[in-house]
Order: C-alpha cells, then sequence, then structure tokens
C-alpha cells in the first residue's frame, strides 16, 4: 500500500500538475530501476534479518541510500532537477560511504549498529 | 559538485572492492559470497564513474549501460544475501550437528542407535568401550551380533530388547541381571533402556538403545554385602563368646579352687592340671572369636608400626621352611598408630603364617611398610569406614598357591578353612580382620591362583604418642576388706566369690543390680568395694553404679564383663577404679582389687 501512496505522490501526482509536461523528462528504465530496488527492498531485508551478516545494517542504510538516489533519479525527471539531481549524487556517494563500512564490519566480524554481527 | 560526488563515491566504492580482496583471504567463506559482493561493488564503480565522466563532459558513452548495471547490482546484491543466508543456515546444522556429536560422545553411558532393521547406524566411545567394537566396524551390523546379551544368573542368551522395541514401540527397560558379552569376551553388567526413534507419531525409524556399565557398582556392592555379613557374624560370635567367657570364667576358676583344696593328691592334679590347659585353649580361641567380632579388650597405645611387624617377621623367620624367602621393604619413616601392639603382631604373625603355608615348595614372602595418604574417593569406594588422611600400608604378598576367586569372600569369615581338619581352626583371618577393624582401619586381598596372594592392611596414622591403658599380671596379693561382688551369672558369682573369699576377704553377693542396691543400703558402711558385672538383666551395672554412688559417692566399683569396649573405659575411667575382663583367673582379680582398695 505504502508503494502505491509514494509512487502517487512521486510520480503520478506531479506529472498531472500544471506545466509538469514541459519538465518531465523521466525514462522507463529509471522507473523500472526503482522498481526492482523497492521490490527487492523486502526481499533482502527478510533474507538477512534473521541471520547474523556482519554489518548488517551498514548494507541495509548502503540500500536505502541507493532506493533514495533512484528515487531522485526519477523525480528528477518532474521537477527541481538540479537539487533532485544533487541529491540523487549525494545519496549515492553516502552509499558509497556506507559500503566501505560495511565491508569494513564484514570483514572484521564486528557488531554492526543494532544488529548482532558474527 | 555532481562530479565531485561521484568521484568520492567512486573512491570509496574502490577502496571497499580492494579492502574486500585484500582481506578476503582472512575471512573467505564461500566463493560465491565474495565474488557477489564484489561484483555489486564494482557495479556501482562502474556506475559512478559512468556519472563522473557524464557530468565532466568527457563522454556519456556508458550511459546507457549505468541503468542496466544498478538493476544488476539489486539482483546481484540479493543473490549475495540470500548465498550468506544459506552459508550459515548450512553452518549452523553444521555446528549443531558437531556439537550433538560431541555431547553424544561425551556421555559416560553407552549410546547405540539403529535403524527400523535393527542394523547399528551410530554408537559412542562409552558403548565402542564397553562393546569392544568400533563405530565404523560396527555400523550397519545387526545390533544383536554387537550387543550380546545374556541373563547374569543363568547365562541363557537375552533377545535384545531393541527389537520388541522397533515392533511394539514401547520403550523397554532391562534393570537388572542383564550382563553384555564383550568382542573380547569380557562380561559387563549393564542396565539399559531402550527407547523408539520416531519422525511422526506412526513411523518408526530406528531405536536408541542406552546402557551403562555396573559392574563395579555390582562388584562393590557385593563386597559391602560380604562384610556387612561379616559384621553381622562378628557380632553373633561376639555375643556366643562373651557367654563362653562366663563359662570358662567358672571352669577356671573352679579348678584352681578344687587345685589348692586337693593339693596332696599328685593323680588328680594331673587331671586338673589337663583342664587348665583345655580351657586355657579354649579362652585363646575365644580371645580371637572376640577379637574377630571387635570385642576383645585392646590395650591401645601410640606406637611405631614398624615394631610389632618387626616381631612379627623375626618370630616367623625362626620357623618356617628355610626355602621360603623373607624380602623386606620397611619404611625407615618412624610411622606413628595408636594399637595394641601384640594384636597388631599375632595379626602380621597370622598373615605370615598363612603365606608360608601357602608356599609348601618354598618361594617369596614380600613384605612392604610405607605411609600413604587415602583420599575420600578412595574411602567413600571401600567397605570399611575409614576417613581421608595418612595411612600405613602393609603389604604382605607370596607367590604361593593363590586363592580362588570364589572363595576369597570366604577367607574372613570365622571357622572358614581350607586346611585339614585339626590344623587349623578359621579363626585365623577371622581374628586379623577384627583387629584391623578394631583399629580403624582397612584390609583387602588380591590373589590369583597359581600366582600367589596379597594383603593390603591399611592403618590410621596419628602423630604424638601416649599411652591409654596399660595392664601388667602380677602375682596374687590378698587382703581382708569387704566387697559387694554383683553377677547375674551364678557360677562366676560362685567363683569368683570363692576366689575374693579366698584371697581373704569378705564378699556379699548380689544377683542383679536391684537386689545389689537393696543389699547396699543395709551395708553400706561396712562395704568398701563393689565388683559390678557390666551387663546384667533387671538392672545393669552402669545403673546400678550411679544408685550405689547415691547412697555412697565414694564407694570404689571394679567393671567387670566378657567383652569391654574401650569406648566405654574411656567414659566411665574416672568413675571407677578398674576394668577386669572375663574369664579373669585370681592372680587378675586380686590385683585389680588391691588396686581399687588402694587407689584410695
Amino acid at each position: 500500500m505504502r508503494l502505491i501512496y509514494y509512487t502517487i505522490i512521486f510520480f503520478i501526482f506531479p506529472a498531472t500538475l500544471p506545466g509538469a509536461q514541459e519538465t518531465t523528462s523521466v525514462s522507463s528504465t529509471e522507473i523500472f530501476t526503482l522498481s526492482i530496488y523497492l521490490i527487492g527492498f523486502p526481499l533482502f531485508y527478510n533474507t538477512l534479518k534473521s541471520v547474523d551478516l556482519p554489518g548488517f545494517m551498514y548494507f541495509l542504510i548502503t540500500y536505502i541510500f541507493l532506493v533514495i538516489s533512484n528515487i531522485f533519479t526519477v523525480a528528477e525527471g518532474f521537477f527541481f532537477p538540479e537539487l533532485f539531481n544533487l541529491v540523487e549524487h549525494l545519496a549515492l556517494a553516502l552509499s558509497s560511504i556506507s559500503m566501505f563500512f560495511a565491508i569494513h564490519a564484514f570483514i572484521t566480524k564486528n557488531r554492526s549498529p543494532g544488529k548482532k554481527g558474527v | 559538485m555532481i562530479v565531485v560526488l561521484n568521484i568520492i563515491a567512486a573512491i570509496f566504492f574502490l577502496c571497499s572492492a580492494l579492502y574486500l580482496i585484500i582481506n578476503d583471504k582472512k575471512n573467505y567463506k564461500s566463493g560465491s559470497v565474495i565474488a557477489s559482493l564484489l561484483f555489486c561493488i564494482f557495479l556501482y564503480l562502474f556506475v559512478t564513474v559512468s556519472n563522473a565522466l557524464e557530468h565532466s563532459g568527457i563522454t556519456d558513452f556508458f550511459d546507457p549501460a549505468e541503468d542496466i548495471a544498478e538493476v544488476l547490482f539489486c539482483l546481484v546484491f540479493l543473490f549475495f544475501a540470500n548465498t550468506w543466508r544459506t552459508n550459515e543456515t548450512l553452518n549452523l546444522i553444521k555446528s549443531q550437528s558437531e556439537h550433538l556429536a560431541i555431547t553424544l560422545k561425551s556421555i559416560n553411558d553407552c549410546v547405540i542407535a539403529t535403524d527400523k532393521d535393527g542394523r547399528i547406524n551410530m554408537m559412542n566411545s562409552a558403548a565402542e568401550q564397553v562393546t569392544g567394537w568400533k563405530q565404523d566396524e560396527a555400523q550397519g551390523k545387526d545390533i544383536n551380533s554387537v550387543v550380546n546379551l545374556i541373563n547374569s544368573k543363568s547365562k541363557v542368551t537375552v533377545e535384545n530388547p531393541i527389537l520388541g522395541t522397533l515392533q511394539s514401540g514401547k520403550i523397554v527397560n532391562y534393570l537388572y541381571d542383564i550382563t553384555l558379552i564383550s568382542k573380547m569376551d569380557i562380561e559387563y553388567r549393564i542396565v539399559m533402556s531402550c527407547a523408539p526413534i520416531r519422525y511422526s507419531l506412526e513411523e518408526i525409524t530406528g531405536a536408541i538403545i542406552v546402557f551403562r556399565n555396573i559392574t563395579e557398582e555390582i562388584n562393590l556392592l557385593e563386597r559391602l554385602h560380604h562384610f556387612e555379613k561379616l559384621d553381622a557374624v562378628g557380632q553373633l560370635a561376639g555375643g556366643i563368646a562373651h557367654d563362653f567367657n562366663n563359662m570358662l570364667g567358672g571352669i577356671i576358676g573352679a579348678t584352681q579352687i578344687l587345685e589348692k583344696k586337693i593339693a596332696d593328691n599328685p593323680e588328680a592334679k594331673k587331671y586338673i592340671k589337663l583342664i587348665l590347659e583345655a580351657s586355657d585353649r579354649a579362652s585363646h580361641l575365644v580371645k580371637q572369636l572376640l577379637t574377630f567380632g571387635r570385642k576383645q579388650e585392646s590395650v591401645k597405645k601410640e606406637m611405631n608400626i614398624f615394631k610389632p611387624l618387626k616381631d612379627a617377621l623375626d618370630l616367623l623367620k625362626n620357623t618356617i621352611d628355610p626355602r621360603i624367602n623373607i624380602l623386606t621393604n620397611l619404611s625407615s619413616e618412624e610411622i606413628i598408630i595408636s594399637g595394641d601392639p601384640a594384636l597388631l603382631q599375632s595379626a602380621f604373625l597370622n598373615i605370615l603364617i598363612n603365606a608360608a603355608q601357602a608356599m609348601p615348595d618354598g618361594g617369596n614372602i614380600d613384605v612392604t611398610l610405607k605411609k600413604t595418604e587415602i583420599d575420600s574417593y578412595y574411602c567413600n569406594a571401600s567397605p570399611f569406614k575409614i576417613n581421608p588422611g595418612n595411612f600405613c600400608k602393609i603389604e604382605i604378598t607370596d607367590s604361593g598357591c593363590g586363592i580362588a576367586s570364589e572363595n576369597l569372600n570366604k577367607i574372613f569369615e570365622p571357622f572358614y578353612t581350607t586346611k585339614g581338619v585339626g590344623k587349623g581352626t578359621g579363626l585365623g583371618l577371622a581374628a586379623v580382620y577384627g583387629a584391623v577393624q578394631q583399629h580403624g582401619g582397612a584390609i583387602n586381598v588380591y590373589s590369583e591362583i597359581g600366582k600367589g596372594t596379597r594383603f593390603c592392611i591399611l592403618l590410621p596414622v596419628v602423630s604424638a604418642e601416649r599411652e591409654i591403658k596399660i595392664q601388667i599380671n602380677t602375682d596374687e596379693i590378698r587382703g581382708n576388706n569387704t566387697i559387694l561382688l554383683v553377677d547375674d551369672e551364678s557360677i562366676m558369682r560362685v567363683i569368683a566369690g570363692d576366689i575374693l573369699e579366698d584371697l581373704g576377704y569378705r564378699v556379699y553377693i548380689a544377683e542383679n543390680g536391684k537386689e545389689a542396691v537393696h543389699m547396699f543400703r543395709n551395708i553400706y558402711q561396712e562395704v568398701d568395694l563393689v565388683i559390678l558385672d557390666m551387663i546384667m538383666p533387671v538392672m545393669n551395672g552402669r545403673d546400678c553404679m550411679v544408685e550405689l554412688k547415691k547412697i555412697r559417692p565414694d564407694i570404689p566399683v571394679i567393671f567387670a564383663s566378657g567383652f569391654i569396649q574401650n569406648d566405654l573405659i574411656e567414659e566411665f575411667s574416672n568413675q571407677v577404679q578398674g576394668f577386669i575382663p572375663k574369664p579373669y583367673n585370681q592372680f587378675d582379680l586380686s590385683k585389680i582389687v588391691y588396686d581399687a582398695l588402694h587407689k584410695q
């Protein structure tokens, strides 16, 4: 339900706004990629929440930043293209930092915040 | 700005990839886990580099592949997560099965599992040890060929309960009388339980058999029962010996009086001498019985155990077959025990004589003496009531014919002998047993037919030397005092009365404590001493003494009894002037009466 709700808020509703047609330059591949990430999130979360993946929380944060990045990739096609583009790349940069910590935790078998490690 | 952000992201992704590559050797768990994670990182490294190139205006050649890379990342990342989870689950199952296997191996009880056809598919270390079969050898074999059961008493083969369990699905317990014969034909007494293995309510997939080797416990229990039986026999023997003592006292006393009265008849004196000699031998036998029953009065003092052992060895050396070598290894350390030297010497001599007699063609007798420490584990396992601490250990080993295992349990029983008629009383080792117990020690015997026998005696060690009681016989001492003699045995009353009168004393006689108290009320001023039998009907010696002391607190009292125990001596040593064991002769009586009167 939330997925439908946010899809309406972010994609369908902005597209109906006056002048939106002129600014919309979203590609179908971007929407498809975002869909894959959103569908993949519960699968990823449910797969790993029951086992002790070292750095689980960092991996989760990385994934969330990537989802955010994809959301803003789509969103920039509708409005605030420059700002949202910046946010998209900022999320990507943050996901890379989080990925580094995730790899560190994974390698050193330390406990990641909020989740047991090995 | 966007270019910078992408460069930062690319650097971090690159660092992550390198970090993973450098360290994956240490933490390598699964190729697919690391590879998929690495692939994920490289996908986003590609995306960020592509973005940086695009936004810096260099090229947008890689732009179409970016979305593919992002989608691919998501899929590979899911693959990574799933692979990790699978690996973790497998590791968990592996560690759990390892833990289960270790737990099973650590169980001290024997555990064997079979399939539904009764073929072994698992056995633990304890089961391997008892059955003599290794897991690899037994695997797939029928349970009956590995666990061979017989009835302990009838020796008839018993069907393995596992087969019944597999058929009925019920738990079967065999709690006693079951013996397992191992691969090496060793018999183990066991208790066992058998239960079905079910994965669902209906389906029985196998059975599990759990059994415990209780051979040691059974042996210990049998030994304990045996020693309890010996104790009971000892009590009985002690009781009989007490009555015999009274009778012997009468015979000896009467004969001694008679000897004086017919001093001018040498023919009669010859027979009197025979009576006295026979009585003496009978008295010696009774003494041994009392020693076995631990009711013999012992003169305990703190002494070096070396002396009675050395004395016994010296005595033996002069009397045995010269083909027998006596080898000694006696500790030079002074080992002090609280004991009766004469009793111990007699005990050692008994064992040594038996050892010598077990070697008619010569051989060796090894005698060792050393100090040892006994722990609580040994004490708990021992059928004797001994406490942990320092003990002296005396081992007497012969290389003789040995004792058959079925006779080993009987050797301490009174009147048990394998010697011919008239050659042994069967009281020697019974007296040894009693003497050791009287000293708070333990005795064990190990024997093998054709190889020899080893007696191991343990006696508790003390530190200082302190004499508890010394009693010396001297010549008869006469007197003219008045004595109240209290004894329930008519023979003893007559004989002791006559002896005392013969010694010059004036004697009042009472049959029991009550009569003595009644009589004492009238004559307490003229009575100088009371001789009280300890065990009497109506009122015993102890109660009688209390009543007499109420009438006249300073009245001297002597206790007489067929068995005077050390704890009784210690309890009454302040209240009475002496103790005299029965049977007594006129010399002993005169001495103790004189001492008691002159202690005043």
